[in-house]
């Protein structure tokens, strides 16, 4: 498995690496290519193991588009990563109504600016998060790009077990997490094809003597949603309880359900909300399918919980693979 | 003693396709809230089949009740005659109906037959199929062994139906109503009836197919939401859905795919060529959320 060509994000859990910092950047005025390719050598990849911090970056539709693919090669994505979390069709499958609608969102909605990617930083301790994210914070200003950054930070949930099926020793297919692998039916997820254009790096294997890249290999969708406690009620321990039972009725249903409706949480937590992330391959079969399904099957405690908490932004990212990040940034494979 | 449920299936050529459209959006309310006060209906649909190489702009109308004929249509009449009479003046024949009596014969002359999906049929009671019908329909899947035939209607038509449809998704007990083309061959409409008729032996959620002319309705009314609907069907039923789609057109090519493959396919073309319904009733989904 080319481990250096995968996000660590997508295979690592970042447990180490307490603390976050999500910046949402949005490309607008900014030369997004050259920012792109002062970070990507500082990105981390999954065969960095024993790092004490870590950095990913995950690109929305627009920003895929403002880094220079096509529109022709945008659309080979699905439709649900071009349309968006905020559009009012996915907004009606992830049942985003009334004050959870996009219209009352701090990002991602149609009333905000727009977002175009988000670069994750997680870090050990305070103070290298810190470091990292004026490096980073200077670095925006510099080419600008419009940013806003949100902190979270590690939670407990004793219900994660997504990675498992419901049958003894049956695991999570990688296709199902990660683009170009075997998924749960035995398929492996090709595309989307940009034109080939030679690099500065040499080429892999399986891309040699093609007029197209394999732009999604080794890529996967992320599905980011910020969900706020109305009213945090209780002390520190009942706010933690919820937060942890709205976590969890995501990764239950999905855990009720076959392997190709999985979806891998790497969601965080602040003092009064969640940052719910999920990986997927597949947004309409995995993350839109097991939010309409914990919706329906949730009991009545399950429903008062949710109830609890507002959506407050949302959207849906594709995670690159290294190299597809690499063509991003110097237009070459 | 309950009374029987009878199923209703109209399927009217309309003239003019944006006035009915426009009359749909306009009184949908009004037919939703006529199908809710009807006593003894289970479900009921109202749409507008949209027109592609071979068919015409078409009005669907489904009602699944319990009870006479009569007494339904008295009640319809009652309840939602002004709008069907606002509707009809844009279909063929520019009907106008006075009465209930008119209503009843004129249900009567245009219902047609479909054929139900998880309903066996009276001999099917006899008990499980042997292996041999399992052979047989493992040699027919063979037949699928052919190209991909064209989608029948537009990227950009598909596109928006998508988009009407997904629209409506969060709304729990829609119906899945799933429109597709025969293929442009003579023998395709005899495979389809062979198929339909296997189909009834099929154990899958309830749903209901409808031949009418070169185009092949599917309708469920499942009380989840459709994407875990299209997985039960396509899991129950795959040989038996796939034998009947695979003489429409647009519908993948299945050959040599393993099972799960083929389900997959099936559930993308069930969700993919689905068309917005404009007012329905489901009875088991009200009675789910109460």
């Amino acid at each position: 498995m080319d481990l250096e060509d995968i996000q660590g994000i997508a295979l690592h859990r970042n447990r180490r690496q307490r603390l976050a910092r999500y910046y949402l950047l949005s490309f607008t005025a900014g030369d997004a290519r050259r920012v792109l390719s002062r970070l990507v050598p500082d990105l981390s990849d999954a065969a960095e193991l024993r790092a004490t911090s870590r950095q990913h970056v995950a690109l929305a539709a627009s920003g895929l588009s403002a880094l220079g693919l096509s529109q022709a090669d945008l659309s080979q994505f699905p439709r649900e990563f071009r349309q968006g979390m905020a559009h009012p069709e996915r907004a009606a499958a992830l049942a985003d109504t009334g004050s959870n609608g996009p219209r009352h969102w701090e990002f991602g909605g149609p009333n905000n600016p727009s977002l175009d990617g988000a670069w994750m930083v997680f870090a050990d301790n305070a103070e290298r998060l810190a470091e990292l994210g004026e490096q980073r914070e200077q670095l925006f200003e510099r080419f600008g790009i419009a940013w806003r950054a949100h902190e979270a930070r590690t939670f407990d949930d004793p219900h994660f077990t997504p990675l498992r099926g419901r049958q003894r020793n049956e695991r999570l297919p990688l296709g199902e997490l990660i683009l170009g692998r075997k998924n749960a039916i035995g398929e492996r997820h090709a595309g989307p094809f940009v034109a080939f254009k030679a690099g500065s790096r040499p080429m892999p294997e399986w891309s040699r003597s093609r007029q197209t890249a394999d732009f999604g290999k080794n890529g996967s969708y992320l599905a980011l949603r910020k969900l706020e406690l109305c009213k945090p009620e209780g002390g520190r321990e009942q706010v933690a309880a919820a937060l942890v039972a709205e976590h969890a009725r995501l990764n239950c249903a999905g855990a009720q359900l076959s392997l190709s409706h999985r979806v891998v949480s790497r969601s965080r937590r602040t003092d009064d909300g969640l940052w719910l992330m999920a990986l997927n391959t597949d947004i309409r079969r995995q993350f839109e399918f097991v939010s309409q399904h914990s919706a329906d099957s949730a009991g009545p405690q399950a429903d008062e919980n949710r109830q609890r908490f507002r959506v407050r932004g949302g959207a849906y990212f594709f995670l690159p693979s290294v190299r597809a990040l690499n063509y991003l940034a110097e237009g070459g494979w | 003693m309950t009374e029987p449920l009878q199923s209703l299936t109209l399927v009217l050529g309309v003239l003019d396709e944006c006035a009915c459209r426009a009359e749909l959006d306009q009184r949908h309310a009004s037919w939703e809230r006529a199908f809710a006060a009807s006593p003894g209906l289970h479900t009921a649909c109202v749409a507008v089949l949209p027109s592609s190489a071979g068919a015409m702009t078409a009005l669907l109308l489904e009602f699944s009740f319990e009870g006479e004929l009569s007494a339904f249509a008295a009640t319809l009449f009652a309840l939602a005659g002004d709008e069907l009479n606002a509707l009809l003046v844009h279909c063929e024949g520019r009907r106008s109906l006075a009465s209930a009596r008119d209503l009843t014969a004129f249900l009567r002359s245009e219902a047609r037959r479909s054929v139900a999906l998880g309903e066996p049929r009276r001999d099917a009671r006899l008990g499980p199929r042997s292996w041999l019908w399992a052979v047989r329909d493992a040699v027919r899947s063979l037949a699928w062994s052919r190209r991909q035939s064209a989608p029948p209607i537009s990227a950009d038509e598909l596109e928006a139906q998508r988009s009407a449809v997904g629209l409506q998704e969060w709304q729990s007990g829609v119906p899945l109503l799933h429109a597709s083309l025969l293929l442009p061959e003579p023998a395709a409409r005899d495979r389809v009836k062979r198929a339909l008729r296997d189909v009834e032996w099929a154990s899958a959620p309830p749903g209901r197919f409808l031949l009418v002319g070169q185009r092949l309705l599917f309708l469920a009314y499942p009380a989840e939401r459709a994407l875990l609907y299209s997985e039960r069907a396509s899991q129950a039923a795959c040989l038996a859905l796939a034998r009947v789609w695979a003489n429409t057109c647009g519908f993948p090519a299945l050959p040599w795919l393993g099972r799960a493959r083929r389900e997959r396919r099936l559930q993308d073309y069930l969700l993919d060529y689905r068309v917005p319904v404009a007012a329905w009733f489901n009875g088991a989904a009200s009675s789910a959320r109460a």
